[in-house]
């Protein structure tokens, strides 16, 4: 070979290389130059579906049937809410008004229920008509239940007097924010187990029975903006503005419930057994092992034993703290606090990255969150039949898809009512008899086939027929990459029949897929929204501190990760630097020091290890590689890119926009630094307020907050937004939040549950028991609670709302947000 | 000869330049300040190359290359070898260009092909080392060293299986034996090897301690 030819060869060998390294190597996040977040715009959502430029008023119609949606559209969920659930249709054990000893009567859930309701505006009996109109004052950010005192449930389950569920209710509404009433349709039957409103004695209430469906903003809506526990506004719909609130109703709209309660919205439900595998759980252990033997209790007794199971499980239940939701399916206590939704520019979705993006996400929580009996698709001869072996063991992996479907029908309202029917919602759930796994209306979804979808019920002749299936190839775009992601459960959202007649003609002009138009509407309307401008008076005429505050944020660095004007780079960064942890395996000690390794993703979020677990894989086998700039899958998922590629398993960078009425923070919400009840207000002087840290009257961790706000979460304890920050950044403020948390300070309602194993009962557990023990994301700053560098750092991230540059006390510099489509990827 | 030395430079030159272009728009987005890494290692060795110490160092240039560079001191030369390092996947590679000078005052080239492959959790670990060293030009004699390692990552402080090793020179060496690497710290390696040597000629220059057919190596390596 002559020389010329061997340093061709040499240079075109390095250079596949070279293109070989780039196509593995992770993409860089967007670029967003020299933006600065206090002097630039704030760019508007792109007036696009799907990067297809759309006429303005058909994307604002769009966005307003996917807001309609997002309150009141769930796919045919209420059969699973109403029928296997029976939310709201518990029956407690009031005492007898007698006052005889040990006499109780038992009364419906539902009758209290709408009784608060009919109470909101102070006028009893106009419930159905109009409870005090859209303009009056019935409604509510925290629905409160009255019932007498020495209530009990399930036994010896106690009830309080004044039960908190947390629920917002509009003015003149007769059901809370995300909850719609469905009719039984005509003609149908065996539906007498279905409550009949007309029988609860308020006038103009609608006759026959009535399901109910549970929507997006029951959990992701509050009318208390500004989360200090009262109401802002008397309705999230636009057309009713509230006087003399500094907030629009849309500041309603994806601010994430603060108060609601999972513990009582499920332990309300005729049949709580349903949420055993997610809600409850062995307390004060983290432990799959105990997860498992919790679990394994459950089955092994709810048959003989249905009562001792549905009173662990609520007592279960009852253990997850309020404004948080544990939405792992693990039987482990790992709750979040439920997100903010603004979702623009921000991908891939979910806080660990799991899902690819909006659709994805709207799919997943949509076919299994709304559709709890869509889980169906986890259990052990489905999505759990492989069990990798270096990850611990799950409760799925020997609860077959027969018994899990048992378990969740055995005690519903429809069962209790006519035994015969198990066999039809059995049949259901599994997708045998209609080809659709869980209880969703199947002329409102597609399925494909995938780990938890066997083919044969996937591609039946029933689906065939019906053309229902679909694969990630006839989505387009990056749908082929997305592989088994898009249909997480099996299950794709497809079109409400309700809306097909206004979404075709769409999906024609623009030629998009009508499939995925319902789930698009939805992710315009999240999309358009930004978070609500912040009033404090700590910020009043807090420009220069604001603008300071801002150059320590990048100064520390922070910029590097929350950049642009959405403060993420959307990189997923490892929940740690153990591989264990990341990967489920170690990494070889090795000789070779040359390597450098997780240089590529930046720190280590460093939060508990077990958070990990539950979407590791789905993080590394099913998530296809993504780029960071515009959210595209580039890779596609599967075993060689699984293994083959070190694909971070961690947290998405969180976006830091409406920090100021978000506290707690980090993902566990487990940053939570407050002010003792009764103690001085925080006033407007921030500097005062954070030099106040380590007083008598502050409080740290959540474990006590939520213990002090639980009897009433609107006079009690929260955490500041401002203190909980400054813990945040100040490593001797985490120190005293991570040494609470550590510490028994949360009081369980109801003790701990008896599985009849001799366990220690506890009244009172640790939040890091809870996985909410504050770790993680240890960047700091150097200062003194209360010092200048710090002050000014809590007042830029408390700054850090619609349109950061205009402050409280501070005439606005004119409209923030850049004209639509100068977003566009 | 002269042609044959520079066209690898070139090579690597060029390689280096596509690195920076490759990553270039990284920096302009203003990535996260990657870290500068340094790592020492220090092998004893049963082989008449006795002890040998490196320090070295890489400078990031993206998330997946990094310049990398090296001093190395051993009981009969020392030198120096730089070049980039790559991250692909499961993989990492380093090829490198060096040159040494002997105790003795013969100087040499090496060209060194460094890379290792990891795909947690996965509990397999391959490391290989090539080092190739020019000495004849100078009036020394040419040598290849290859040392390879299959490991089995049984924890996160043990990894444990075969290593060979190669040396194809005037005096060679042929060794297969077993090695085991434990995590002293996180950042501190001892690795061991054990094995027996084929080379009658290695056999007889070993410098060990036990019979003649046995090769070892003991390994410190500590990265920062």
């Amino acid at each position: 070979m002559q020389p010329r030819s061997r340093s061709l060869l040499t240079v075109s060998a390095l250079a596949g290389l070279l293109m070989g390294q780039a196509s593995c190597a992770p993409r860089p996040p967007y670029n967003w130059g020299s933006y600065n977040i206090l002097t630039g715009p704030i760019p508007a959502a792109p007036v696009q579906v799907r990067d297809v430029d759309m006429e303005r008023k058909d994307y604002e119609r769009l966005r307003e049937l996917g807001q309609e949606w997002f309150r009141s559209g769930a796919f045919g969920s209420e059969r699973s809410i109403s029928d296997v659930m029976g939310v709201f249709q518990a029956t407690v054990e009031v005492p007898c008004a007698s006052g005889q000893a040990d006499c109780y009567e038992k009364k419906q859930v539902l009758s209290y229920f709408f009784e608060a309701i009919d109470r909101l505006d102070g006028v009893a009996g106009n419930l159905f008509q109009g409870n005090g109109g859209p303009e009056g004052t019935g409604y509510t950010n925290d629905l409160v239940l009255h019932f007498p005192k020495g209530t009990r449930l399930h036994g010896s389950v106690p009830v309080p007097e004044e039960l908190h569920l947390g629920l917002d209710v509009e003015a003149g509404q007769f059901l809370p924010i995300g909850f719609a009433p469905v009719p039984a349709p005509a003609g149908e039957t065996d539906n007498a187990f279905l409550p009949d409103l007309s029988t609860l004695g308020y006038p103009d209430a609608p006759k026959g029975g009535m399901r109910l469906r549970l929507a997006c903003a029951a959990c992701h809506y509050s009318l208390d903006v500004d989360n200090d526990g009262k109401a802002d506004l008397r309705s999230a719909e636009l057309r009713y503005p509230t006087p003399g609130s500094p907030y629009k109703p849309s500041d309603a709209w994806g601010v994430g419930n603060h108060d609601i309660s999972f513990g009582w919205l499920f332990s309300l439900a005729e049949n709580p057994i349903l949420g055993a595998p997610v809600l409850a759980g062995h307390i004060g252990s983290k432990k799959p092992e105990d997860a498992i033997t919790f679990m394994r209790w459950v089955l092994g007794n709810y048959k003989k034993r249905p009562d001792d199971v549905a009173r662990a499980v609520v007592v279960g239940m009852l253990a997850q703290p309020r404004g948080y939701a544990d939405v792992t399916t693990d039987g482990i206590y790992n709750p979040m606090q439920l997100p903010t939704l603004y979702t623009r520019r921000a991908w891939p979705a979910n806080s660990d990255g799991a899902q690819s993006n909006d659709s994805d996400r709207n799919n997943t929580v949509w076919t299994g969150a709304l559709d709890f009996t869509g889980l169906i698709g986890l259990c052990g001869d489905r999505g759990s039949k492989v069990h990798l072996p270096w990850e611990p063991p799950t409760i799925f992996d020997d609860l077959s898809c027969d018994e899990f479907a048992d378990l969740m029908t055995r005690y519903s309202p429809a069962v209790r009512f006519k035994p015969e029917l198990q066999k039809k919602y059995v049949e259901d759930i599994l997708g045998t008899s209609d080809g659709v796994p869980g209880m969703l209306d199947p002329h409102s979804v597609v399925v494909m086939t995938t780990p938890t979808l066997p083919k044969a019920i996937a591609e039946s002749r029933i689906n065939l027929d019906a053309h229902r299936v679909r694969t990630p190839a006839d989505y387009g775009g990056d749908g082929p990459l997305r592989g088994a992601g898009m249909a997480a459960l099996g299950v794709r959202i497809g079109i409400e029949e309700r809306y097909v007649a206004e979404l075709k003609p769409l999906a024609d002009k623009y030629k998009l897929d009508l499939d995925d138009l319902m789930s698009d509407s939805v992710s315009a309307a999240l999309d358009w929204m930004d978070p609500p401008a912040n009033q404090t008076a700590l910020l009043a005429n807090a420009a220069d501190l604001v603008a300071r505050g801002h150059e320590v944020f990048r100064a520390a660095g922070c910029e590097q990760c929350h950049r642009g004007p959405y403060t993420t780079d959307n990189i997923i960064h490892p929940l740690s630097a153990d591989p264990r942890v990341q990967f489920g395996g170690p990494r070889a000690p090795t000789t070779a020091g040359w390597r450098v390794l997780d240089r590529g993703v930046g720190p280590a979020i460093d939060t508990e290890p077990q958070r990990s677990w539950n979407t590791r894989n789905v993080r590394r086998f099913l998530s296809p590689a993504y780029d960071p700039a515009t959210g595209l899958a580039y890779r596609a998922s599967g075993a060689l890119q699984g293994f083959m590629t070190v694909q971070s398993v961690g947290y998405k960078t969180t976006g830091l926009r409406y920090l100021w009425g978000s506290a707690p923070y980090l993902h566990d919400g487990g940053v939570g630094v407050g002010l003792r009840p009764g103690s001085k207000p925080a006033g407007d002087d921030l500097a005062a307020l954070l030099a106040r840290a380590g007083g008598p009257d502050v409080i740290y961790g959540m474990g006590e907050l939520l213990s002090l706000s639980e009897p009433d979460p609107r006079a009690g304890a929260r955490a500041n937004a401002a203190l909980s920050l400054q813990a945040l950044v100040l490593q001797s403020e985490r120190r005293k939040v991570v040494t609470s948390n550590q510490q028994p300070h949360y009081k369980l309602w109801a003790g701990s549950p008896s599985t009849g194993g001799g366990e220690n009962p506890v009244t009172a557990v640790s939040m890091a028991s809870m996985a909410i023990a504050g770790v993680g994301h240890d960047f700091y700053i150097q200062d003194e609670p209360g010092g200048a560098d710090v002050t000014a750092l809590v007042a830029f991230l408390l700054a850090l709302d619609d349109c950061p540059r205009d402050l409280p006390g501070k005439p606005s510099q004119g409209d923030c947000h850049t004209p639509v489509n100068t977003a566009s990827k | 000869m002269i042609l044959s030395l520079r066209t690898p430079l070139r090579a690597l030159s060029s390689s280096v330049l596509l690195g920076l272009l490759a990553s270039g728009p990284a920096l302009a987005q203003e990535e996260p300040k990657l870290p500068v890494h340094g790592w020492a290692r220090v092998d004893a060795d049963t082989a008449p190359i006795g002890r040998r110490a490196w320090v070295g160092v890489t400078f990031p240039f993206s998330r997946t290359t990094a310049l990398a560079a090296d001093v190395m001191a051993s009981t009969t030369a020392a030198g120096l070898d730089v070049g980039p390092t790559f991250e692909l996947g499961a993989l990492y590679l380093s090829p490198m260009l060096g040159a040494e000078y002997s105790y003795t005052g013969t100087p040499g080239v090496a060209a060194t092909l460094l890379w290792a492959f990891e795909a947690p959790p996965l509990p397999i670990y391959l490391e290989s080392w090539t080092r190739a060293t020019l000495r004849s030009p100078f009036g020394g004699s040419n040598e290849i060293i290859w040392q390879l390692q299959a490991l089995a990552t049984l924890r996160s402080w043990v990894a444990l299986g075969p290593e060979f090793d190669a040396v194809y020179a005037e005096s060679g060496q042929r060794r297969l034996g077993l090695r085991a690497n434990f995590g002293l710290t996180k950042h501190l390696v001892l690795g061991v090897f054990a094995g027996y040597e084929f080379d009658a000629a290695a056999r007889a220059a070993s410098i060990g301690v036990g019979p003649d057919w046995l090769a070892a190596r003991g390994t410190i390596n500590f990265t920062y």
